[in-house]
């Protein structure tokens, strides 16, 4: 599920109704301290598994190598659609977004999107599950890394990165 | 059992299913920028428009149809990694195991069929192997994943499962053929 595509596809829509962009989760999802797990870093560390052979028949963790938190990285999302930040306000953004189809549809048309139909561009639910962490969620990627692959990416580039592919492919405005 | 009785990675041929989630897109990506790794792709869906151009060679399947997925997969004879990136949910976790686990079996079973020289199997399972997907449920006890593991029927090695969950391998047995088998525990 693409937490990104989800969030840009969110941030876009906000810009397009003249609001600032409110975190719609909880002030604990806001503080927590999070990791995550950019989709090419786990292509190559797919790529060194296969190819190492301390990696077989072994388990591992992998994940960007720091952490962030939503107040921070939350940030990037603002900057990258130029819109200031409103505080966080616990809302459920299935309710709140579910039956904008009609803004989204215009929206591809006006930018020129990809015709990404409005049910696939967006997981609300997914988005209100991953901004309301009450937890710290972190692994422990030492085991990798001791094994030998040793790849990190800071998360803010990671999430800048993936924002501005998405806008180059026309998936997002 | 050491790795020089793996085939160098330059001869190895990735088998990437569910290619264009996040985590298939990733290891594409990744493939991309190291092209000694060859990779063949399979889903349902069909290459996305705006990844078409720089797109591996795709095979069309449902993981779901066992005959189906036994018939798209019969030219695969070169296949020595697999990569499990498919995925389906359902409303609950109880749901979405029974499908994934479909997918699996009918992709290994496909492969075992042709007796393709399969290495290593890399399955990726995130943090719900943690019980992730239950933070905030604290009445709940974490759910294990399934287990799966691999047999293979020479004494010479064993493949590889990446898995993030738990995980089992067995020892060889002694028959010759077919070269391998999995089981489901």
């Amino acid at each position: 599920m693409n937490l990104v595509t989800s969030l840009a596809t969110y941030a876009a829509m906000t810009r397009e109704l003249g609001l600032p962009l409110r975190f719609p989760g909880t002030k604990e999802g806001w503080n927590t301290l999070q990791e995550t797990t950019d989709a090419e870093l786990f292509g190559r560390a797919t790529l060194w598994a296969l190819g190492e052979d301390k990696a077989r028949n072994e388990i591992f963790n992998v994940s960007n190598g720091d952490v962030y938190r939503w107040r921070q990285l939350w940030n990037e999302l603002a900057a990258f659609y130029d819109l200031p930040i409103a505080e966080p306000l616990a809302m459920s953004t299935v309710s709140e977004m579910s039956e904008k189809a009609p803004l989204w549809d215009s929206m591809v048309a006006h930018y020129g999107l990809h015709a990404t139909p409005y049910d696939q561009i967006a997981n609300w639910a997914f988005v209100d599950w991953m901004l309301n962490f009450r937890e710290e969620t972190i692994l422990s990627t030492i085991k990798i890394r001791q094994a030998g692959f040793a790849d990190c990416i800071d998360t803010h580039q990671s999430f800048r990165r993936q924002l501005t592919r998405l806008r180059d492919l026309r998936i997002i405005p | 059992m050491s790795a020089t009785s793996e085939t160098p990675v330059t001869e190895r041929q990735i088998l990437l299913v569910g290619p264009y989630g996040v985590l298939g897109t990733g290891v594409i990506d990744a493939v991309a920028q190291n092209p000694k790794w060859g990779i063949t792709t399979a889903a349902r869906r069909p290459v996305p428009v705006y990844r078409a151009q720089a797109a591996p060679p795709h095979i069309s399947v449902d993981l779901m149809d066992r005959e189906g997925t036994t018939k798209a997969f019969s030219f695969l004879d070169e296949v020595t990694d697999l990569v499990f990136a498919a995925y389906v949910e359902k409303p609950t976790m109880a749901e979405t195991v029974e499908p994934n686990a479909r997918m699996l079996k009918h992709t290994l079973d496909a492969l075992a069929a042709r007796n393709v020289p399969l290495q290593r199997i890399m399955l990726a399972g995130g943090a719900k192997s943690y019980g992730f997907s239950l933070l905030g449920r604290s009445t709940l006890r974490p759910r294990r994943p399934s287990r799966v593991s691999l047999r293979r029927s020479t004494t010479t090695s064993k493949k590889t499962l990446w898995l993030n969950g738990p995980l089992r391998t067995e020892p060889a047995g002694r028959s010759c053929v077919p070269i391998w088998s999995w089981d489901q525990a």
